[in-house]
């Protein structure tokens, strides 16, 4: 074996992207003239090895689903690469940050994507069997009685009935559509799966269904998830690695163990102590970080989550902290991270 | 004589209802069979309360929801039970009450009532929200349906509720059209909407379900500002128990169209009588305990078309009786503060 592929194979990720950038203009008038950026994805950089799970969490609009579609290249990036490794360890990794539409197609096919919206992500004029099938018909996987009994299997698969096949999408209910949108993104057993909030719509007891059914099939069949949820409960117990993410930066990546029970950045200690107990007798209200959540299109200086950390020095309102290594993989981007001991959800074992 | 239904959390004798429902039964009349979607639910609302409802997916809860904004569409129609509305004149002195399943869906009481006194939160923010229209364009025509306002104070006001559900720049942000706000900012301005309104009911299709626990916790917060201020009583459903035990003075708890179990909030947490309410509350994700893989229900969910005979969890549940799957409806047991439950494990004593 080469040198090269040696190293390529002791940690070959399947994705990889690397100074992430999406910046949304803000137009205003019938001329669009565009005064402003939302940078909603703004340097992102995560690797997940193939046949993990990386959990991507953060507060509404800090841009979790942006990375989402960006990976997926239903946007073009306004910066960085996206490297993908389908093959082998030891092929190249291909960036797909700029390639055209005819030249994504086979990743397409191995990248699928659950969407957080299982109302308006089903089209509502089509049936069940139509929708789920359809991915298998336009990369011509199967047809007749082998697509309608795949869909079949694929339902099952997600603990809805075959019988349901021919019904449209406003007979379901919320968490009913929502495995319809599992069901269409396994059928053509991707590598990669970006799951977009794909239980937040469930009750409880179908919720730990799901996941136990992605864990499962990930397990099986070795796939690899970016699993974006804003609940840090659920994302803990399906992910491998867990990256918070705050205005558009990641500000933490770790081991979910080492995460939940030592926190090394103080947004991530904050979103772990406001996790509500499903207990009326504990206290009712819980504690949230104070002040005004930042605004993509006017991020704070210096790091973005000064305004609201309770740990906050003058340095922080100057100088953006890096994101830097730390023991044990992690990466912390705070200036402080090595002197603070904040509190975790777990006990050390 | 008081209905044994309209008990509130407390024994004292009350006349402060709001909504009070019996019986209600909602079926949809599809090819393949009967959905019966809502089979016999009754409870009643207290004005200034907030009553959680909880069950499985599937189980009727939207339904429900929009049963008492009468606003089920065809294949669906409610074919029993009342839903009285008590309604005050402007200076609380007198009451009357109308029976909302008699008013004409589409006509002028009942759209005046639903656009007026009530409002809804829809479960899908980005279905209910015109993708052609601005935020703005929506909120001001909400207001202005019914309160005296010009467009320019309509325009003030929900610019002042998107600060108030926390989304950034809400002056510009009021001139965005849904598709380029984040899934929870979607459901925040519908919250901002609903709110904006000041109704005397509003009911809460999971509205914080897309939302991070920051802020979820605001928006609770500011519902829980609204309520105290005008007196607004609150149906509020979730999938979430920890968000019910946070907010929810009662909780109803459904499974397949029928309401098995209600209680006030902590009799639900600390003395759940249900076998079914008991199975939801093991099967809580949580992020202060370990496990591999989370509990989940035993059996599968049951077919809508064939419910079973009898208890309808009959078939998942540990304590099953021979009773159980005989085809007798299940009766209503009581207990004191309100707490009642239909399972035969208590009749049989
Ligand atoms: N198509 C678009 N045009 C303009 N701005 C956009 C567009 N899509 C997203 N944004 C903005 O980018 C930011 C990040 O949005 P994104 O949907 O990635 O957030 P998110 O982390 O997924 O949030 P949520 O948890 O609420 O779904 C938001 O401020 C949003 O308004
Ligand atoms: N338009 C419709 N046509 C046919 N069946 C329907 C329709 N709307 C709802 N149903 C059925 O009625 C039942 C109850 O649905 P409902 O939407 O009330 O569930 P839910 O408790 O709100 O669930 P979730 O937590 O998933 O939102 C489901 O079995 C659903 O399939
Ligand atoms: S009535 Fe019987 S089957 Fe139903 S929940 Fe109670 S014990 Fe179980
Ligand atoms: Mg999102
Ligand atoms: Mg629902």
């Amino acid at each position: 074996m080469t040198q090269a592929s040696i190293e390529a194979s002791a940690s070959a990720p399947l994705l990889e992207v690397r100074n992430l950038k999406k910046h949304f203009p803000i137009t205003k008038g019938l001329f669009s003239a565009v005064h402003g950026y939302v940078k909603a994805v703004d340097g992102v950089s995560f690797a997940i090895p193939r046949g993990q799970v990386l959990g991507l969490v953060g507060e509404s609009g800090c841009g979790k689903t942006t990375v989402g579609r960006l990976i997926m290249r239903l946007y073009r990036p306004t910066a960085g690469q996206i490297l993908v490794r389908l093959g082998k360890d030891n092929e190249p990794a291909t960036d797909i940050a700029n390639l055209d539409h005819t030249a994504l197609m086979p990743y397409r096919r191995q990248m699928q994507m659950i969407f957080q919206d299982p109302y308006t992500s089903l089209n509502p004029r089509k049936t069940i069997l139509e929708i789920v099938s359809e991915p298998l018909r336009i990369h011509g996987i199967a047809s007749g009685k082998a697509l309608q009994s795949r869909v079949e299997e694929l339902l099952e698969l997600v603990g809805l009935r075959a019988e349901y096949v021919m019904r449209y999408p406003h007979a379901f209910s919320g968490g009913q559509r929502q495995r319809i949108g599992i069901a269409r993104a396994l059928a053509l057993n991707p590598q990669f799966i970006v799951a977009d909030e794909p239980v937040s719509a469930l009750d409880v007891s179908v919720q730990a269904q799901v996941l136990n059914l992605m864990r499962s099939l990930q397990r099986k069949f070795g796939l690899t998830y970016l699993f974006i949820s804003h609940d840090l409960s659920v994302v803990k117990h399906i992910s491998d690695r867990i990256a918070v993410m705050y205005v558009g930066n990641l500000v933490e990546t770790a081991s979910t163990k080492e995460l939940f029970v030592r926190p090394l950045h103080p947004y991530t200690e904050a979103l772990l102590s406001s996790v509500p107990k499903p207990d009326p007798r504990l206290q009712r209200r819980r504690k949230i970080p104070q002040g005004e959540v930042a605004d993509p299109a006017h991020p704070p200086p210096g790091c973005r989550f000064h305004p609201r950390c309770p740990y906050a020095q003058t340095r922080c309102a100057q100088e953006e902290p890096v994101l830097r290594e730390f023991p044990g993989g992690r990466t912390v981007a705070c200036h402080y991270a090595e002197q603070l001991t904040l509190t975790g959800a777990l006990e050390a074992a | 004589m008081k209905s044994r239904f309209t008990q509130g959390s407390n024994d004292m004798p009350n006349n402060n209802i709001l909504i009070e429902v019996k019986e209600l039964r909602t079926y949809f009349y599809l090819t393949e069979g009967v959905v019966r979607a809502v089979d016999g639910v009754s409870f009643s609302l207290e004005r200034g309360r907030t009553l959680g409802v909880v069950g499985e997916s599937g189980c009727g809860k939207s339904v429900t929801a929009r049963s008492i904004m009468n606003m089920v569409r065809k294949p669906g129609r409610t074919v029993g039970g009342e839903v009285l509305y008590h309604r005050r004149n402007g200076d609380d002195t007198t009451e009357e009450i109308i029976d909302l399943l008699k008013l004409e869906p589409m006509g002028d009481e009942m759209r005046a009532i639903r656009g007026g006194e009530f409002a809804m939160i829809f479960q899908e923010p980005r279905a209910s929200l015109s993708p052609v229209h601005t935020i703005g364009t929506q909120i001001v025509e909400a207001i202005r349906l019914h309160r005296p306002m010009t467009k320019a104070q309509a325009r003030e006001h929900g610019i002042e509720m998107l600060r108030r559900v926390k989304i950034p720049r809400p002056e510009q942000i009021i001139d965005a059209y849904p598709h380029q706000l984040s899934g929870g900012m979607c459901q925040r301005a519908m919250i901002a909407l609903a709110l904006a309104c000041q109704p005397a009911l509003l009911i809460a299709d999971e509205p914080t379900t897309a939302l991070d626990v920051t802020t979820e916790a605001q928006i609770l917060e500011l519902m829980r500002e609204l309520q105290a201020t005008f007196e607004t009583s609150i149906m509020y459903i979730t999938h979430n128990l920890a968000v019910v035990a946070e907010i929810a003075r009662d909780v109803m708890v459904m499974y397949m169209g029928k309401d098995v179990e209600f209680a006030p909030v902590d009799a639900i947490f600390h003395e759940p009588k249900h076998p079914y309410t008991i199975a939801l509350l093991s099967s809580i994700p949580r992020i202060d305990v370990e496990r591999d893989m989370l509990a989940t229900m035993a059996g599968t969910v049951p077919d809508p078309y064939a419910l079973p005979k009898g208890c309808p969890f009959h078939p998942r549940c540990p304590s099953r009786l021979p009773v159980c799957s005989q085809d007798i409806e299940v009766p209503y047991v009581f207990f004191d503060k309100g707490h009642r439950v239909r399972c035969h494990l208590y009749t049989a004593k």
